[in-house]
């Protein structure tokens, strides 16, 4: 596959042309409550290419690897076109021309377990939480996707490597009158599934939390001081501040990178981010991304300062700062875009009780619910918190959302605690079309933020 | 290529249903006045649903040129199956719908690039110091369902779209103004007009007092209450009884301002002679002057509740969708019916309140409950006039609650996610604001 890879790359007629081929197969098993929604095993395969041409792009995906030269062909011709409408042109930043085979090594590979096993191990899950009084509905999926995949360019790289990540996700819907309320937990999130065993007992917290919030009172709207929990906290950086660490999301933003240069002052210096793809047995580890470059790890806050982001080799040039192998596409119909791997506030100082009692009217909230992010805005939810009242936690509170604006609230984050956690389950959507890349990871301590608007109910 | 894939698997099953799409598309990219790429895709999907005695099995892969290892997939994973109370479709006719326009697969990149050339160039005399991103693009798609109790259903369509957008000074959002049609259009003087007026309604950031106030929902806003609506009718929360429209059917649920129906029949982008599960599409209420007319069934979720199929099994989610998805109870192409007022009239006749064009954290909210709390993207309007964007805004609100009392429904009707929607100023919402 690389020799006809690489003879097609060279031989295309672009300054810069490189392929990515595919070949993916996934498991799909999901339940609701007794009812199986699917049990399937998907393949997909396809390709997708990139050629530059007098600093002017083009892009091009296909399925059928029979349509590689026609592809070849209109992506060059394409990027012969942007090249003489581009201004300002583009360039890729200089890297090694990458050789040889990256295949993953995983500690219990779940492509050996049977799909019987899964399919029990998926319905006991299941079976422990509609146990669970007031419980209605559990909605529960075991996923697990290995991709193969192969890059060349015409500088000369050629490279074999893959993914592996399986897990399982549970949504646990609760019942009591006419309220409805949910909990969401998913376990596993690597290539190693001795990581969804024996996870009876985390589960069935999350179960009798969502039956427990049918009773909770609505939490009211207001701006107020919170802790979040490592969940929610992860999903805050991911959210609030990773996707603008990410260069793609800035090159065509020149006023928010003005807000943004390395050297800003962002937090107090409790404040540390990184991301890294270099660490095994969390959602986001890969060791080359889709443009043939390294993963690393990424220094993006130091002590509340702006110290790096994350870059493709297009905005690696564009901005003159070091590459990062963030360069990631989640099927062969997608085009690579710089994507977190790893993104973590570093520990602090903090006890947890320390936080509670310095808080005389706030909420602790718990469980992310996803987010979404605009620019500096955001907005995400929490499965269920807790009232602060007088330096104590006092009663559960549902329908959680809090929103506000990245650098008052970065400037807010008072107190960082000293007990990281990653979420085992990735995911983010980035995009257009949307790729939600599982393979995306996000960790946290507890953190405390001074002031966050709370939305929750009305 | 697909009946022969069809005809092997009937060698192995008791039913088969075959699902091949094929899509080009074109696109081109404009990001901070200059051209950022062009993309061009020809990608292909399949997915087999199969019974075998009983259980269901499915498979999918990228093309039909490997019908064994499908096969072979589609018998493992019935094999592990269970048994189903449903059959694949055995319709034979559909509505015709008009989706397709002849001019698409050879409108030249050149002209596409023109139009965004003439945009930038009327943007950048009324705005010069934006940072000004424009997109446009062309795309066709063929989707064929073919099933072994006789359905051959195939549908064309193609689109045509523009956008244009830019990032608000000193706040991370954009405006954006987007136009789509079936055929290509002529250089839309409409959107850039627009778009250039809402920019200059950024000047100013407003954050509002926290209290109810009225709010003018945008087409482009409307999502969020039919998605959320669409969720209480589909067939899945019905049979969880988790729907907050269970025993609702022909009662009063919103304003009698309000009558929603599906309509694929009508030529406009979305038009389908059938849902992807090859059962015709109904034009039909959903809501009519606010009273619940009809749920949302797909072939699973009938048999679950005893019924037909309405036509609404759609292979989509909240975030996109595709070929290897199973089908979810989804609406079709909705039309809000509009009513008499204009946007104008509806600014001008508020002393103070909310044009909210867009929601960020709606899918993290409770919304198949009706719940909806986001931070509101949008305009203040003071006094009968805009008088700048919203900043630090949040808006709460229970549907089920609100959407009973509407001032007015603009005659204006535009694309909105999912369906076609005019303005609707909503008497009052919580917003929580300073």
């Amino acid at each position: 596959m690389l020799d006809k890879l690489a003879a097609a790359a060279t031989g295309a007629r672009a300054d810069y042309t490189d392929i990515r081929y595919e070949e993916n197969r996934s498991v799909a098993i999901s339940y609701q409550n007794k009812e199986l929604l699917r049990f399937s095993t998907p393949t997909s395969r396809g390709g997708h290419i990139r050629s530059y041409t007098k600093g002017g792009k083009a892009i091009h995906s296909f399925s059928s690897i029979e349509n590689l030269d026609k592809g070849i062909a209109q992506c060059a011709a394409d990027a012969d076109i942007a090249g003489t409408h581009r201004e300002k042109k583009l360039a890729l930043a200089n890297t090694e021309p990458l050789r040889g085979q990256f295949l993953v090594k995983p500690r219990k590979d779940p492509r050996t377990w049977g799909l019987d096993e899964k399919h029990d191990l998926l319905k006991h899950y299941r079976d422990l939480l509609m146990d669970i009084p007031k419980v209605m509905v559990v909605t529960g999926s075991y996923t697990e996707w290995y991709s193969r995949r192969w890059f060349v360019n015409s500088e000369g790289a050629a490279i074999e490597y893959d993914l592996l990540i399986s897990n399982m996700g549970f949504r646990i819907t609760a019942k009591d009158g006419d309220v409805v309320q949910m909990t969401a937990h998913a376990i596993g999130g690597s290539d190693d599934y001795s990581k969804l065993l024996d996870r009876d007992e985390v589960l069935l917290k999350k179960g009798r939390i969502a039956a427990e919030l049918t009773k909770a009172p609505k939490l009211p709207p207001g701006n107020l001081p919170v802790i979040l929990d490592p969940s929610e906290a992860g999903v805050f950086i991911h959210e609030a501040f990773g996707h603008l660490s990410e260069a793609d999301d800035l090159v065509d933003n020149p006023a928010f990178l003005a807000k943004l240069q390395i050297g800003a002052v962002l937090g107090s210096d409790v404040l540390n981010v990184t991301d890294d793809g270099t660490m095994y047995g969390i959602p986001g580890w890969h060791e080359v991304d889709d443009e043939g470059v390294r993963t690393r790890r990424t220094e993006l806050i130091k002590n509340g300062v702006l110290a790096g982001r994350m870059h493709s080799r297009e905005s690696a040039n564009e901005f003159a700062e070091p590459l990062s192998g963030n360069m990631r596409a989640v099927g062969p119909r997608f085009t690579p875009l710089v994507r977190m791997s790893n993104i973590f506030i570093g520990e602090g100082t903090s006890s947890f009780d320390d936080m509670v009692s310095s808080i005389d009217n706030g909420y602790y909230l718990i469980g992310s619910k996803g987010g979404q992010t605009s620019g500096d805005a955001f907005t995400f939810g929490a499965q269920y918190g807790y009232e602060i009242k007088g330096g104590k936690l006092g009663k559960l509170v549902r329908d959680i959302n809090m929103s506000g604006e990245l650098f008052t609230t970065l400037a807010n984050i008072s107190m960082v605690g000293s007990d990281l956690e990653f979420a085992e389950s990735g995911g983010c959507g980035k995009g257009g079309p949307m790729q939600l890349n599982s393979k995306s990871g996000k960790g946290a301590p507890h953190i405390k933020i001074d002031k966050v608007t709370l939305g929750g109910a009305r | 290529m697909i009946e022969k894939v069809l005809n092997a698997s009937l060698e192995m099953f008791d039913d088969s249903e075959i699902y091949h799409k094929e899509q080009t598309n074109t696109s081109i990219r404009y990001g901070n006045w200059d051209l950022r790429r062009i993309s061009s895709d020809r990608i292909s999907g399949v997915m087999m649903r199969v019974k075998k005695e009983g259980k269901l099995g499915t498979a999918s892969a990228t093309t039909l040129d490997d019908p064994k290892a499908l096969i072979d997939a589609a018998r493992d994973s019935a094999t592990l199956g269970e048994e189903v109370p449903y059959g694949f479709s055995t319709v034979t006719e559909f509505p015709e719908v008009d989706s397709h326009s002849t001019e698409i697969p050879d409108y030249p990149t050149s002209k596409m690039i023109a139009m965004c050339e003439e945009a930038k160039k009327e943007i950048k005399q009324a705005l010069p110091d934006i940072s000004l991103n424009v997109g446009i693009s062309k795309n066709e798609e063929r989707l064929q369902i073919v099933t072994s109790g006789g359905a051959r259903a195939e549908h064309r369509e193609t689109g045509f779209s523009f956008t244009v957008s830019a990032p608000i000074k000193g706040a991370g959002t954009s405006i954006y103004r987007y136009k789509e049609e079936i055929a290509p259009f002529a250089y839309p003087e409409d959107v850039i007009g627009e778009f250039i007026r809402r920019y200059r309604w950024t000047e100013n950031k407003v954050t509002p007092a926290t209290k109810r106030i009225p709010v003018i929902w945008t087409p482009q806003a409307m999502y969020m209450f039919t998605l959320s609506f669409a969720t209480g009718l589909s067939g899945d929360e019905l049979a969880k009884k988790t729907s907050p429209l269970m025993d609702k059917h022909e009662k009063q649920i919103f304003s009698e301002k309000l009558s929603l129906i599906e309509d694929s029949h009508s030529p406009r982008m979305g038009a389908r002679g059938f849902d992807d599960e090859a059962i015709p599409t109904e034009k039909r209420a959903l809501l009519e002057n606010g009273v619940l007319k009809s749920y949302l069934l797909d072939l699973r979720t009938g048999a679950k509740l005893g019924a037909r199929s309405s036509g609404n099994g759609f292979k989509k989610a909240l975030f996109g969708g595709g070929t290897n998805m199973m089908p979810n109870p989804l609406p079709a192409n909705l039309w809000l019916e509009p009513g008499d007022s204009s946007l104008n009239e509806m600014i001008a006749s508020m002393d103070e309140g909310i044009l909210l064009t867009g929601g960020m954290g709606f899918h993290s909210g409770n919304y198949s409950q009706g719940h909806i709390a986001v931070q509101a993207n949008g305009f203040m309007i003071q006094k009968g006039r805009v008088t700048g964007r919203l900043d630090s805004t949040m808006l709460s609100t229970n549907i089920y609650e609100d959407f009973a009392n509407v001032r007015t429904v603009s005659k204006e009707v535009e694309l909105g996610m999912g369906g076609y929607y005019p303005y609707v100023l909503v008497d009052s919402m919580q917003v929580v604001g300073k």
